[in-house]
């Protein structure tokens, strides 16, 4: 599989040049205390709304906090909470989602109850009861989000390995007696993967917009820390005399989600190679 | 539509409705804390944080709570809000049908806008409008909606200033006002939606393009236009439906936001409110109806599958 997708990469100068500015991401928020050229908590009150300039290359808000600081922050802030919840929820689908699958019976039906009770919530509506019990921060931001995207992974994987275990090489396993348990492991999961990945792109695509909506309405990551939805807050009391705070954080987000709604796409194409191009 | 599928899809709506009910209470009982505690921050001394604990109930065994608040939930009573000290229902009668409204107007711009796309899309498949039209789609499903709400803002409301940008007006005040107010929150809302519906009302027309009968029809010398509308659109609009209601709750999330940009006051921005101050009979109450009115909208889509293909609950 991914040979295929080194095949899409080279085929395709969108999805290279989308996983390159994921890569940037990524290398931005690990080396975010490097990169950043101020600290991104340092108030300047003497240098409060100033536009873009050489000193501040994206301006200050309204405590003179540079922004572009804040932004390399904010992506760290943003790229923590997408790869803790797609690894959480990934990781809930895959074992509630085979065990369901595989084993089927009463706890087939008491998972995929439960998942369409979760998913009677609008997403954000659940998140927001989450915290509204766990208080807000990055950790409940991180749990809220796993429990309203879980479900989504649970049914996904549960569809696959249903096809997955009528498979002939599973029947031969089941039949030469390898145990239950190790067919699911080594036989069902690696068959999952490639569905679980694409959901995992798009699933960080969603939660990154969702911490930002989070974090915009001021439920997401704390102030002052930095995150592009609260740098957004900030900006929109300055939309007419600042309009500058609340545009840059609002491209690079639309950057980082079109990058990886463009790359579950590539995904996609590399694990269906043959799959009818529409 | 036959008489068994509406009422197997009721029962399910009632089902999830029900457990719904059950999540909802969990979430703020079970999670260790003390919603007396953290409704009353650090300043709530003992006897105070005893006082409400009594006060609501919270004292007593957790199914006998449950059974009560759900007794009295479907009686219409939800409570006190403690933060607004008004009664949870009345407060979410008066924003409900505001949050309705904006849900409605983005909607239907979304519908507006996503059709007539996607048939060009479909029909001109592989030219430089199909991609063009399929990348702005895809730019439009990246935008968080608050962010786009205030870019709307800059040049409608700032720049132009075509429209207000901020607060509500009542139609029964004015409707040509309250529509000049709702203009911009409708299409910060329904972007991103009218790019799923687009994504996927395109592809579906493609499929149904290729089939048997349409190709029949047109040797059979159909011109493009009736066939188009007339055979395959009926076909190709099945998964869009079933797009325009999964994805209802994905528009019931944007109101939250929204709401909040443009200082509307809806249910969404009550809620946020509720959460932030730790109102808890408000935090269950606007969860409850917001469950209720996606299962509505949910199951009005299950009903209109049977209308638009009979085959649907036949088997």
């Amino acid at each position: 599989m991914l040979d295929s997708f080194f095949i899409e990469l080279r085929r395709s100068p969108v999805l290279a040049l989308a996983a390159a500015l994921i890569l940037a991401a990524i290398a931005i928020a690990v080396l975010a205390p490097v990169l950043a050229p101020k600290d991104p908590n340092l108030q300047n009150l003497r240098a409060t709304l100033a536009p873009p300039s050489a000193g501040f290359p994206l301006g200050t808000d309204e405590y003179g906090r540079d922004l572009l600081s804040r932004m390399i922050f904010g992506m760290r802030n943003s790229l923590i909470v997408g790869a803790a919840v797609v690894l959480l929820s990934g990781l809930i689908g895959a074992v509630l989602g085979i065990s369901a699958g595989y084993f089927g019976g009463w706890l087939d039906m008491v998972v995929m109850r439960l998942a369409d009770i979760m998913m009677a919530f609008p997403y954000l509506v659940l998140a927001l009861g989450l915290i509204a019990a766990l208080g807000a921060g990055i950790p409940s931001t991180i749990v809220a989000l796993t429990v309203a995207f879980a479900p989504i992974y649970v049914r996904i994987v549960r569809s696959k390995v249903l096809v997955v275990k009528e498979e002939a090489y599973v029947e031969a396993a089941r039949l030469i007696g390898v145990r239950p348990r190790t067919i699911a492991v080594r036989h069902v999961l690696p068959n999952v993967a490639g569905p679980m990945l694409v959901q995992g792109a798009l699933t960080f695509a969603f939660a990154v917009l969702a911490e930002a909506s989070l974090s915009f309405v001021g439920l997401g990551v704390p102030p002052p820390a930095a995150s592009f939805g609260n740098i957004i807050a900030a900006g929109r009391d300055h939309i007419i005399d600042a309009p500058w705070i609340a545009t840059s954080s609002g491209v690079a987000i639309v950057a980082l989600v079109l990058s990886l709604l463009i790359l579950a796409d590539g995904l996609r194409d590399a694990i269906d190679p043959y799959q009818h191009r529409l | 539509m036959n008489l068994r599928y509406f009422v197997e899809r009721l029962g399910w709506a009632a089902f999830v409705l029900f457990g719904s009910t059950i999540v909802i209470f969990a979430i703020l009982h079970v999670i260790p804390g003390d919603p007396a505690r953290a409704m009353l921050g650090p300043e709530g001394t003992p006897e105070a944080v005893a006082k409400l604990r009594e006060q609501l109930g919270l004292d007593d065994p957790l199914v006998h709570q449950y059974l009560l608040w759900l007794g009295r939930a479907i009686q219409g009573d939800l409570g006190r809000s403690i933060l607004l000290s008004q009664s949870v229902a009345s407060l979410l009668g008066e924003r409900l049908p505001i949050t309705l409204l904006l849900g409605l107007y983005a909607l239907s711009f979304a519908v507006l806008i996503a059709i007539p796309v996607s048939v060009i899309s479909a029909t001109r498949r592989g030219t430089a409008i199909d991609y063009g039209g399929r990348f702005v789609a895809l730019i439009g499903l990246a935008m968080p909606s608050f962010w786009l709400g205030l870019m709307l803002v800059l040049l409608f409301g700032v720049v132009l200033q075509w429209l207000p940008v901020f607060g509500y007006v009542s139609p029964r005040q004015s409707a040509v006002d309250h529509v000049r107010h709702m203009i911009l929150p409708a299409a910060a809302l329904g972007s991103a939606y009218a790019a799923m519906i687009m994504e996927t009302t395109r592809n579906s027309l493609i499929e149904v393009l290729h089939q048997d009968y349409v190709r029949t029809a047109r040797a059979g010398g159909l011109t493009e236009t009736l066939l188009l509308y007339k055979y395959a659109m009926r076909n190709a609009l099945i998964p869009t439906i079933t797009v325009i209601g999964i994805q209802i709750g994905y528009l019931m999330s944007g109101a939250l936001v929204v709401e909040s940009v443009f200082a509307i006051p809806g249910m969404g921005r009550l809620l946020v409110n509720a959460v932030l101050s730790r109102d808890y009979p408000l935090v269950q109450g606007a969860m409850l109806v917001t469950v209720l009115v996606f299962s509505i909208a949910n199951l009005c889509v299950d009903l209109l599958y049977a209308v638009i293909d009979p085959r649907v609950g036949k088997a």
